[in-house]
């Protein structure tokens, strides 16, 4: 019997023994722990790859670009009968019924700054990581662009907004107050110059295509300049990417929006973009959203060109057939992909879709593939090109009252949309012919709402249409941010 | 009950040793003859003990009833006693024969009661414990126990989070405990399983109820505490049955019944006026009507019609036990099936069970406990509460206008591009294939040594195996407007593995009228979690599973691993069975927190008195009286592995090398992960009162108790302007404060015997402290931003939204709103308002109504629950009926604001035909208008109801079919009844079901009905068969 009294004590004690630390403490398998990254360079590398996901998510140029930059202006006239889930919030923004919960507007917010904070966090690990030196250099210029152009994107969407360029603790980032965006303007610029300064002039190999360039980082300047009406800087910055001579406009213009001449020589930073596993209805894919608008996919007609800007294209411009597709037009677009050019609309599945103008926005549909597959919309999206920087200088040298030397860049545009030369030198006169050559040029790239915001034309061509002076400059911050931040303010107050 | 069985057998002997020795001392004077019967039914009653009081002598009665005493004295008094009976002093006088009649001791305080690690007396436990048993859970049809104990006990809230078959279950044991998950803690035969998620679907369904012989519950801290760091939320004892000895029993239990929806939803509208409210809804926003001729489109589709069916519950119990001295068993087969009331929703169980006790020796005995359980549920998605998507939302939203099918008899879709393209609701139920099965096996081997009377080792390992495979697949389709090109094929596979080691020795000692006993003890265990998910994507339905011929082929494996060591003790005083004292320790070390905080410690103490066994207490009303009182500290680790880590997110991947194909994989944080993170704990102090009146036959208990939770591990939701989504910490504090009554009177004696139960709790919830935030969001909805809060000094999960005040009614009243700032341009509400539309109050007076007018506008937690039990019979009729009833409580009535919205192009309730068209006609239902320009969809004081209600859950009504007539065929006992589930609701709640339940794993977010499956009403036919 004592036996079995030692053998229970052993038993008990065996148990206790084995209920150390040890064994309470599990690994974790599943993928890798904070503490555990940022020692590498693929760490890295992985990380900065995080900060340009931002570029291809919906509150960037995969979607929400379509809707906030041109929905929201005189190109697109949002009638569509169609109030599902997308259709009702693009036509809600088209209307100037702009609410805390669209979801575009809060894609764009949420987006920007998880862009922001992947990129303050990569700069902030990037001097502790043992790794090559000129890799770190460009590892951080890259970050640097990429939060330049997201702070950027945040300013003229949302005007004042907080600054964060550090990590800081939970309860420092809900006390965070919308910052002046002078300060904000700086930021951007800082860091697109530093960036501009590290960057290569090319990239190496087929594996860098869709990196920043110093060709990305002087565009983006230009343009940031222009918006802030900085126009001297603005014209070094277009002077400094045209003097790399690396950039030149492309003969076919439409090639560019269909997928058949991606990262050409006219593309200084592009959003790439590929058919991949799985489908595109999955959500995951990284195809673009023009496939919302296809005529082809039957249940998504919305983002209708106005009849304005249909007309708005000059005779014989080579740009209205490459933007638009028009009823009836029997040189229309090859449909199914079988290299037939078929008139438009199609008789097949999406003929029940209405056309309300008559047309159809053709940038960003794809060419020579089937329309009906929503696999098919693998298409870049060219967020900063060559012919816009040509605009931006053209605008900025009219605006110091360089108008002669303004016609230079403004004629080289349009040339290649086969347009004859302006010569006129008259500023006021020049400065609507460089607007309007804008609108054409950059027609549902997303620039038209916020250009005409930074040239205080929104009132005048806007207001028509619902926009109103102290309600529609900026879009409304998402009520769960404000809820969950007492110093951030709503816009309008 | 075994124990019971013993105890009592014990006892016997123990008095009839006595009876045989005292003869032997008295001096015969004079006799006293008689007889004892019971009370009850008169039969004779053996083995009475019965004494002279004040003297030595006394004896027992005979298997006559019979006695003979010879007393001496003038006048003596007679004491009368017996296990299960209550004591009677009876004076001689100068009476020769004396018969007596004895009442059964009904409240049974010799009942031994579950209490983990061991067994308890009832009469001297001194925490807080429900005990329920087997059969009073028998008397309700349902898949799973845990629904059987609504209304039962006090201070055990339970509400079906869904009436999907197989749905969640919430279980909350005093109050609302946490922000986390709040599900009690279940031990099934010694054998820890956790809740898991119970809210969506439920674990517990795996078991079969039938098998159960009693559940008790450990409500209070005191007594919880043995099971330490997870039993704050309270601990369920699960114990199955096991044999008795005697002749093998086989029983034979089965109910069969139709189920049809509780409450008579409004239907949607037909064709025609959905037609003519779309017309409407366009010309509004200045838009050409969709539809030429409403009239010609005459009723159209009733996708309730579609998508709803009666439903079908049926239960089959084979069972055989029985047993010898040494060997005891049970074996139990089960077949359970319930279709839903919804197309192609069901729940099927098939289980085995075999439990099986062995004494080996003297000293051993060993014995196990082994269940074998096959699960096949599926849910149509109407189970999630994903709102819009659900197929209950379907119902509603589906356009009338369309059928369900081609002519050439394929699924129809939506053909008109100008309305809501919506699926088709059928198809998606009935164009894939699924498979959901689950496979359990659960069980437990024990031995026991007992060296030295009193002192018992036991040592007991159990697992807990479950296997779930799921399988669906859907081919390509073309529906109207609507295609997938590519078929769809996923296959995954769950598995966890589950061991635990406990090793206890339990010792107990009596020394005069002192009584110790001691536990100690060591528990180890660990689990694995593995899963692994394959998909593929075809363009043909010619492939129905996973390879390489998919154009798109994924695939996913997880595997996660937690381990739990804890020691444990426990100490019993008792002195002379009047003062009793109880104190519980457990150390737990867990793998689910950092190196800084692995292991926490809980205590409890309770005392208890029993003022009845007092040598000044003398009552002839009161049997019974007992004072108790508690406290104790336990904890609670509800919360995911690894949640002190941040663990990088991958998925961040851009496609550089445009075109290739492939994409550079991207990584980055979405959470901040906190080290230092730590147990829950909630301290909580009990008092409360036992009174046995009238023979035990009314019974009375109170507890009142205050819990206070601290160290709640939020998960923080971060500003967007973070980049980051959330992180966890121990911020939060929340108080429960209750009072708890239950009453029980029962009739034993008679034809006409019977038993009541009230019970009643009450609920006061508030959150003290959640750190530096006011509140956390706990819930948001479309256009509303934050829709139920945790705030401090509110109770868990309060709604907020804006206030409403009616419908504009004329352009004047907007016009004037519009001014109230001074700028009659700007809008008072948006751009667009107009009459017909919502008005809102501005309650921080600036003239328009922004997200600062939104305040707290109801709450989810009740102010009392109750539960009337009554079992009635009379000769070979029975009856029993229980109601359930929530009272003070709002609910967020959701749903309707989709079933009755202005805007969008779907389907809606047919109360909107009567929405708002010119003024005065409507206060309450907005006009219609696509765009919806005042965004009539927010949340605002319009969607909170009254969600009391009071519910028959159950009326049943049995025949015995009569002894004589059953032996003739070999049968014990039988018995047929027809019974009814939910009967009767009475509320005022407009919804689906006045029992809403929790969202989720979302403890905060309660009472939010986001158009949820409601709970069927239930008629049934059965039969009991023992042989």
């Amino acid at each position: 019997m004592k036996y079995s009294i030692y053998f229970s004590i052993a038993l008990l004690s065996l148990v206790v023994f084995s209920c150390g630390e040890d064994f309470v403490t599990k690994e974790y398998q599943n993928g890798v722990v904070d503490e555990n990254f940022f020692q590498t360079a693929q760490d890295a590398e992985q990380a900065l790859t995080a900060v340009y996901d931002i570029v291809g998510q919906k509150g960037y140029y995969r979607d929400a670009i379509f809707p906030l930059g041109e929905s929201t202006s005189d190109n697109i006239d949002e009638q569509t009968g169609d109030n599902g889930d997308f259709g009702f919030h693009y036509k809600a923004l088209s209307d100037y019924r702009w609410v805390q919960d669209n979801p575009f507007t809060r894609a764009r917010w949420y987006d920007s700054y998880k862009g922001i904070f992947r990129a303050n966090i990569l700069l902030e690990k990037l001097p502790e990581i043992e790794m090559d030196d000129a890799l770190r250099q460009r590892f951080a210029a890259e970050a640097k662009f990429l939060r330049g152009l997201y702070y950027f994107t945040l300013i003229i969407s949302y005007g004042d907004v907080p600054l964060v360029t550090e990590i800081l603790t939970r309860d420092e980032y809900s006390a965070l107050s919308r910052t002046d965006q002078s300060l904000v303007y700086a930021q951007v610029e800082q860091d697109i110059m530093e960036a501009a300064d590290v960057l290569p002039v090319s990239i190496e190999g087929d594996a860098e295509i869709g990196r920043a360039t110093k060709g990305s980082a002087l565009g983006l300047l230009s343009r940031v300049y222009l918006y802030e009406g900085k126009w001297q800087e603005s014209v070094q910055a277009s002077e400094q990417v045209v003097g790399l001579n690396t950039y030149n406009l492309i003969d076919d213009y439409g090639s560019m929006f269909s997928g058949q001449n991606e990262n050409s020589e006219e593309s200084l930073f592009e959003m790439q973009s590929v058919s991949r596993a799985p489908s595109f209805w999955s959500g995951q894919s990284e195809n673009l959203y023009s496939v919302m608008w296809s005529p082809m996919i039957g249940w998504a007609n919305w983002y209708t060109p106005s009849v304005d800007v249909i007309y708005a294209f000059e005779e014989g411009d080579i740009r209205r057939k490459a933007s638009l597709l028009l009823v009836g037009a029997n040189d229309s677009i090859d449909l199914n992909g079988d290299g037939i050019i078929d008139p438009f609309p199609a008789p097949e599945i999406g003929s029940n879709t209405v056309f309300y103008t008559d047309s159809n926005v053709r940038k960003f549909l794809p060419e020579g593939r089937p329309l009906n597959d929503a696999n098919n919309y693998d298409i870049n999206f060219p967020i900063l090109r060559y012919a816009e920087i040509l605009l931006n200088y053209a605008e900025a040298l009219n605006e110091l009252g360089r108008s002669a030397e303004a016609l230079v860049p403004l004629n080289e545009v349009r040339e290649r949309a086969e347009l004859p030369p302006l010569s006129t030198t008259d500023q006021n006169e020049l400065r609507s012919l460089i607007y309007h050559e804008r609108r054409i040029e950059l027609v549902f790239e997303g620039h038209r709402f916020f250009d005409l915001k930074r040239q205080n034309r929104a009132a005048e061509i806007l207001g028509p249409l619902g926009w109103q002076t102290g309600t529609h400059e900026y879009f409304p911050v998402p009520q769960e941010e404000l809820d969950l931040n007492p110093n951030l303010t709503q816009y309008p107050q | 009950m075994k124990q019971s069985y013993s105890w009592a057998t014990a006892r016997r002997l123990a008095i009839l040793t006595l009876g045989l020795f005292l003869p032997g001392f008295i001096v015969a004077q004079s006799t006293i003859t008689g007889k004892i019967t019971d009370k009850g039914d008169g039969s004779p009653l053996p083995g009475v003990n019965i004494l002279v009081k004040g003297a030595t002598n006394g004896t027992i009665s005979d298997v006559e009833g019979t006695f003979s005493l010879s007393v001496q004295g003038e006048n003596p008094t007679l004491v009368f006693s017996s296990i299960g009976y209550f004591t009677q002093e009876i004076a001689v006088g100068s009476r020769q024969e004396i018969n007596v009649e004895m009442s059964e001791d009904i409240a049974s305080l010799e009942e031994v009661v579950v209490v983990g690690y061991g067994t308890q007396k009832k009469s001297n436990i001194t925490g807080a414990i429900a005990s329920l048993s087997g059969e009073e859970l028998e008397q309700v049809q349902v898949a799973s126990f845990d629904q059987a104990i609504q209304g039962r006990a006090a201070g055990v809230y339970v509400t079906s989070n869904s009436g999907q078959p197989g749905g969640g279950i919430s279980v909350r044991i005093r109050g609302i405990g946490s922000i986390n998950n709040s599900n009690p803690l279940y031990v099934i035969d010694g054998v820890i399983v956790g809740a898991g998620n119970s809210e969506t679907s439920n674990p517990l369904s795996t078991l079969n109820p039938n098998d159960i012989e009693s559940v008790e519950v450990l409500k209070d801290a005191a007594s919880a505490a043995i099971y330490g760091a997870r039993a704050a939320n309270g601990v369920v004892l699960i114990t199955t049955k096991r044999g008795a000895t005697g002749q093998p029993v086989l029983s034979y239990n089965g109910y069969y019944g139709v189920q049809v929806p509780t409450t008579n939803l409004p239907r949607p509208m037909n064709a025609q006026e959905f037609a003519e409210n779309m017309n409407r809804a366009f010309t509004a926003a200045g838009e050409d009507a969709p539809f030429d001729n409403p009239a010609s489109l005459g009723e159209g589709t009733n996708w309730k019609d579609v998508l709803m069916d009666n439903g079908s519950i049926q239960d089959h119990q084979l069972s055989i036990s029985g047993g010898t001295e040494k060997h005891n068993y049970f074996v139990s087969a089960n077949f359970f099936n319930n279709d839903g009331i919804m197309l192609e929703t069901f729940h099927r169980r098939m289980s085995f069970r075999v439990n099986t006790d062995n004494k080996l020796s003297d000293r051993w005995s060993m014995g196990n406990s082994l269940a074998f359980s096959r699960t096949s549920r599926y849910d149509n998605g109407s189970g999630n509460r994903t709102f819009i998507h659900g197929a209950f939302t379907n119902i509603y939203q589906m356009l009338p206008t369309e059928p369900v099918y081609n002519p050439d008899g394929s699924f129809a879709g939506p053909t008109d591009t100008r309305l809501e393209r919506r699926r088709n609701a059928a198809s998606q139920i009935l164009l894939p294939e699924r498979e959901n099965i689950q496979n359990r096996l659960l069980g437990n081997l024990y031995v026991n040594f007992e060296p030295i009377p009193g002192l018992t080792f036991r040592t007991s390992f159990s697992t807990d195996l479950q296997a779930r495979n799921t399988y669906f697949s859907e081919p390509p389709y073309r529906e109207g407007l609507l295609e997938d090109l590519f078929s769809n094929v996923n296959r995954s596979s769950d598995d966890f593995t589950f061991w635990l080691w406990e090793n206890f020795a339990t010792y107990e000692k009596s020394i005069g009228k002192h009584t110790f006993s001691v536990m100690a003890g060591t528990s180890a265990q660990s689990q694995q979690y593995k899963f692994l998910r394959a998909s593929a994507e075809y363009e043909s339905d010619a492939f129905t599973e996973v390879s390489n011929s998919a154009l798109v082929n994924i695939s996913e494996t997880r595997m996660n691993e937690e381990s739990l060591a804890s020691i444990f003790g426990r100490v019993i005083y008792n002195y002379d069975d009047r003062y009793l004292l109880t104190a519980n320790i457990r150390r737990d070390g867990s793998s689910k927190f950092g190196p800084n905080n692995k292991f926490g410690v809980f205590p409890s103490f309770s005392a208890g008195w029993r003022v009845s066994e007092e040598a000044f207490f003398n009552s002839e009303l009161f049997n019974d009286v007992k004072l108790r009182g508690g406290w104790g500290q336990v904890g609670s680790d509800a919360i995911g592995n690894f949640k002190y880590l941040a663990a990088l997110n991958t998925g961040f991947n851009y496609p550089f090398g445009n075109q290739q194909g492939t994409s550079s994989l991207g990584a980055a944080l979405e959470e901040l992960g906190n080290p230092n993170i730590q147990w829950e704990t909630s301290t909580e102090w009990n008092v409360g009162a036992d009174l046995g009146l009238l023979e035990n036959r009314l019974t009375f208990t109170a507890d009142y108790y205050e819990k206070t939770r601290t160290d709640m591990l939020l998960t923080l939701p971060l500003a967007g302007v973070s980049g980051l989504a959330r992180t966890v910490d121990n911020v939060g504090e929340l108080i429960n404060k209750g009072l708890e009554l239950s009453t029980n009177y029962r009739k034993v004696t008679g034809k006409f015997t019977y038993d009541l139960n009230v019970n009643l709790t009450t609920f006061s919830n508030e959150v003290v402290d959640i750190d530096v935030l006011n509140e956390i969001v706990a819930s948001t909805y479309s256009g509303s931003g934050a829709v139920a809060l945790v705030r401090v000094g509110q109770p868990l999960g309060v709604f907020y939204g804006l206030v409403t005040e009616g419908l504009f009614q004329t352009e004047g009243e907007v016009q004037a709103a519009n001014a109230i700032d001074g700028d009659e341009s700007t809008p008072f509400q948006l751009n667009g308002t107009a009459p017909g539309d919502f008005k809102y109050r501005d309650l921080d007076g600036d003239g328009r109504i922004t997200g600062d007018d939104r305040q707290i506008i109801g709450s989810p937690v009740p102010d009392f629950t109750y539960g009337i039990n009554a079992n009635f019979r009379y000769g070979a009729i029975d009856m029993s009926l229980q109601f359930f009833g929530v009272q003070g409580n709002e609910v967020l009535n959701l749903a309707r604001s989709i079933r009755e919205s202005s805007g969008r192009s779907f389907n809606k309730s047919v109360t909107v035909v009567n929405a708002w068209n010119g003024p005065g006609t409507s206060n309450t239902v907005p006009r219609p208008i696509v765009t919806d320009p005042n965004q009539n969809v927010r949340v605002g004081t319009h969607l909170v109801e009254d969600g009391s209600f009071l519910r028959l859950r159950q009326l049943q009504i049995g025949y015995n079919f009569p002894e004589t007539l059953l032996s003739r065929i070999g049968i014990t006992q039988a018995r047929a009844f027809l019974a009814g589930q939910n009967l009767l609701t009475f509320t005022k709640y407009s919804g689906n079901d006045p029992e809403i339940g929790f969202d989720g794993n979302n403890t905060a977010a309660n009472g939010i009905d986001q158009d949820l499956y409601p709970q069927a009403r239930t008629y049934s036919v059965g039969l009991n068969i023992s042989f």
